[in-house]
């Protein structure tokens, strides 16, 4: 037990010097994977320890992905985020996107998008598989 | 991880949830309610003895998420509640909690620690009046992942799982350790392999009959064969050995493998599995269903079943609203020779005891707004038990269900 508690104290202390690190650069797709899943609330579907690639993964599963595909490294485009969140947007598919561009189209993808609920038991909760 | 240490932990994540709130980064609040109502034509998976009923799942959740640059924690818990509109003796509460705590040093560095607590009914009549029937299984897990540049990411963990049944059978309650290591190549932006041993070792209470050790070693491609098609195989090879002496060690193969296409609004995708399973939750699948009982007394010569699926599914979205979803999948179940069961109608068996599976399934969903959705679910089970047709059932349900989620 006293493990536990020392361990949430240094996570407290750890967490009182984070500080906000995104900036007015353009956003990678790795970068808008990641702020995509905490956006839906989905972070406790990860693996314990989740790297870029698992945020990416998870969004995938869903089907939420580039049409190429992700490569975490590259810049967001406008077309990229229209493939990722499912939408017909307009304006030039090519453009690179800043966070705060970013988090504008996100505000009002978030206003109209049901919120993220997880599946709580099998297909049937007769049968542990079915 | 025992009683104390686990409270421990949980006490922490409290203390961290606690001083994020303090800090002013703000506890994400979550509350949710599913609720769905099925009409289930053989509620005890039976051949002989088919009752059926309307089942009411009521699960009302709540997370708790503290997220931070770099740190997130979430405690989470949403129990089940069934009521069973033939008897009330057959409603239960099942429960799902979740704890997870994590710290990424920027986004190819990550150390977490996640618990998984889940619990489940059984089809098992007999259970209904006498044991009861919600099994509990958890799961600890501690992992360290650094990804090196976009090719090269290097996975290490530590699991224990636990599983526990309401009886005092000493063969439904067992604890298994895990230790792996992963490693993943990317070739390309198409294609990856990930190379994964591990070493798993599995203790049952108060038997040392089923005991095993046992080392893995997988594989896994996975390769984008188009834009549209995707390719994952992942086969693993395993070596167990069983702590009684007289037991033969096991050398096997279990395969994994999915196809999918997405193009445009719809996704299908196939899989194949194969693997051989020795919990008591996937002895349930199969001739448990008709008559577990029988089938506990004679499990001290009963270790796994080997277990094939093949799967179809397909997801469509017609509408931003409305989504469509159809699958079907066979499973077999492959008992080993040296299972043998008492039931006169089994007597004279000369073949390997197997269960067969056929299920369909269908539904779709759609979205009144943006905090409640309703759909129908429908979905045809038929099982076939080998040898003897005696014990040949199937069970048809369908339902309505909504969720409201915050």
């Amino acid at each position: 037990m006293r493990s536990g508690v020392i361990l949430g104290l240094v996570l407290f202390l750890l967490g009182t010097i984070i500080a906000p690190a995104f900036s007015a650069e353009k956003i990678t797709q790795g970068e808008f994977a990641m702020l995509l899943v905490r956006v839906l609330g989905m972070e406790g579907d990860l693996p314990p320890a989740a790297t870029v690639e698992d945020y990416g993964s998870l969004l995938s599963s869903l089907g939420m992905e580039p049409a190429y595909g992700w490569d975490y490294e590259f810049p967001l485009t406008l077309g990229d985020l229209y493939d990722v969140l499912g939408i017909d947007g307009k304006g030039n598919r090519s453009k690179k996107l800043t966070l705060e561009e970013v988090l504008r189209i996100l505000e009002k993808w978030v206003g109209e998008t049901p919120t993220y609920v997880p599946e709580s038991t099998p297909v049937s909760a007769v049968s542990p598989i079915f | 991880m025992g009683k104390k240490g686990r409270t421990g932990v949980l006490l922490g994540l409290c203390l961290l949830l606690v001083s994020f709130y303090a800090q002013g980064a703000g506890l994400k609040i979550k509350p949710s309610l599913n609720i769905s109502s099925e009409y289930n034509t053989n509620i005890n998976l039976s051949a002989d003895d088919k009752e059926s009923s309307w089942i009411t799942y009521v699960r009302p959740g709540l997370s708790i998420q503290a997220p931070l640059e770099n740190f997130y924690a979430e405690l989470s818990y949403m129990p089940t509640f069934a009521y069973f509109s033939k008897d009330k003796d057959y409603n239960y509460k099942a429960d799902l909690a979740k704890g997870v705590l994590r710290y990424n040093i920027g986004p190819r560095f990550s150390i977490g620690i996640k618990d998984d607590y889940e619990e489940t009914a059984l089809p098992d009549k007999s259970r209904v009046e006498n044991e009861g029937r919600v099994y509990r299984k958890n799961t600890a897990s501690a992992a360290l992942k650094y990804q090196v540049e976009n090719n090269w990411s290097v996975e290490m963990g530590y699991k224990v799982d636990r599983f526990k049944d309401p009886t005092d059978d000493p063969f439904a309650d067992y604890k298994g350790h895990t230790t792996y290591l992963k490693l993943k190549n990317n070739f390309s932006p198409r294609t990856y392999l990930a190379i994964n041993p591990s070493v798993r070792k599995r203790d049952f209470k108060d038997s040392e009959a089923k005991d095993y050790d046992s080392l893995s070693l997988g594989l896994e491609l996975g390769h984008k064969l188009s834009d549209v098609w995707k390719l994952k195989i992942a086969p693993s090879w395993e070596y167990r050995n069983y702590t009684e002496a007289e037991r033969d060690t096991v050398k096997n193969v279990d395969w994994n493998v999915n196809l999918t296409a997405k193009s445009g609004k719809g996704k299908l995708s196939f899989d194949y599995s194969k693997s051989i399973q020795d919990t008591f939750r996937d002895k349930y699948a199969g001739v448990a269903f008709y008559n577990y009982s029988e089938l506990r007394t004679l499990e001290t010569n009963y270790r796994y079943a080997t277990v094939e699926r093949v799967g179809v599914n397909y997801d469509y979205k017609l509408s931003k609203l409305f989504k469509i979803n159809l699958g079907t999948f066979y499973q077999r179940n492959v008992y080993p020779d040296e299972i043998v069961l008492t039931n006169d109608k089994l007597a004279d068996r000369d073949e390997r005891w197997r269960s067969n599976f056929y299920v369909y399934q269908a539904g779709f969903d759609y979205r009144l707004s943006k905090w409640v959705s309703v759909g129908i679910t429908y979905r045809y089970v038929d099982v076939k038990n080998k040898p003897g047709d005696d014990f040949h059932y199937s069970t048809v349900a369908g339902g309505l269900k909504a969720s409201v989620s915050f």
